[in-house]
């Protein structure tokens, strides 16, 4: 299992365009991806999984994935919540 | 990947599409909006859904999301029911159309789709301060 912490910065937290974002990058991998809050944790490939995290800015997630590619998963989507999911703030 | 026409009457499928399409830009291939007139002519209706069928179905089938059972977009699409070619799921909304795009990629037959929309679709009704009560039981 690889897992990560990471924090939302861009300013709308992860509302609808962000989290089709992130189903998109986590389809691309084979392992299971989960999003976590300290509440609840999701699957990264559902997006109305995602959507109900109601993740504000500021809300610190938990990136969890396990399997053959767990390693460039986690990566992957915590690049995009570091990339603001290329929002401009 | 299968693709999807959306059936309503007015300009609703244009605008849901485009709003599901704002938030998933991968929903802008293969997936297309029929809106019908409010004094829609039934017989002309259904020449040009038929011909919208047969120019999207590439062998894989169609499916189409109609805004409302018993409405006449919904009744309009029913005599082309055919499970293994065209499925017809009603009630389309947001978080439908947003699962949709969620599925692209993924090589589903056209009634695993149906099926899983219809879930995503049924299950994103909430009531607002039931959810958040919920949620704070389970996190309490």
């Amino acid at each position: 299992m690889t897992q990560r912490q990471v924090q939302i910065i861009n300013r709308l937290g992860l509302h609808a365009r962000a989290a089709a974002k992130l189903v998109h990058t986590a389809n691309s991998f084979r392992s299971e991806i989960f999003v976590g809050t300290s509440e609840e944790e999701v699957n990264a490939k559902s997006i109305l999984g995602l959507l109900t995290l109601a993740a504000t800015k500021g809300t610190p997630l938990t990136v969890r994935a396990e399997g053959d590619d767990e390693e460039d998963a986690v990566s992957a989507v915590v690049a995009l919540f570091e990339e603001r999911f290329g929002e401009g703030e | 990947m299968i693709p999807v026409l959306v059936l309503t009457h007015g300009d609703l499928a244009i605008s849901i599409l485009n709003a599901a399409q704002t938030i998933d830009p991968q929903l802008a291939d293969r997936t297309e909006a029929m809106a019908l007139p409010w004094d829609v002519d039934s017989d002309s209706a259904s020449g040009s859904l038929k011909q919208r069928l047969r120019e999207l179905d590439s062998g894989e089938g169609v499916l189409i999301l109609t805004d409302m059972f018993g409405g006449t977009a919904t009744n309009l699409a029913l005599p082309f029911l055919d499970p293994d070619r065209v499925e017809i799921v009603t009630g389309v909304n947001l978080p439908m159309l947003v699962k949709l795009g969620s599925l692209r990629g993924q090589e589903l037959p056209l009634g695993e789709i149906a099926q899983r929309l219809t879930s995503a679709a049924q299950k994103s009704i909430r009531v607002a301060s039931e959810f958040l009560r919920s949620k704070n039981v389970r996190a309490s």
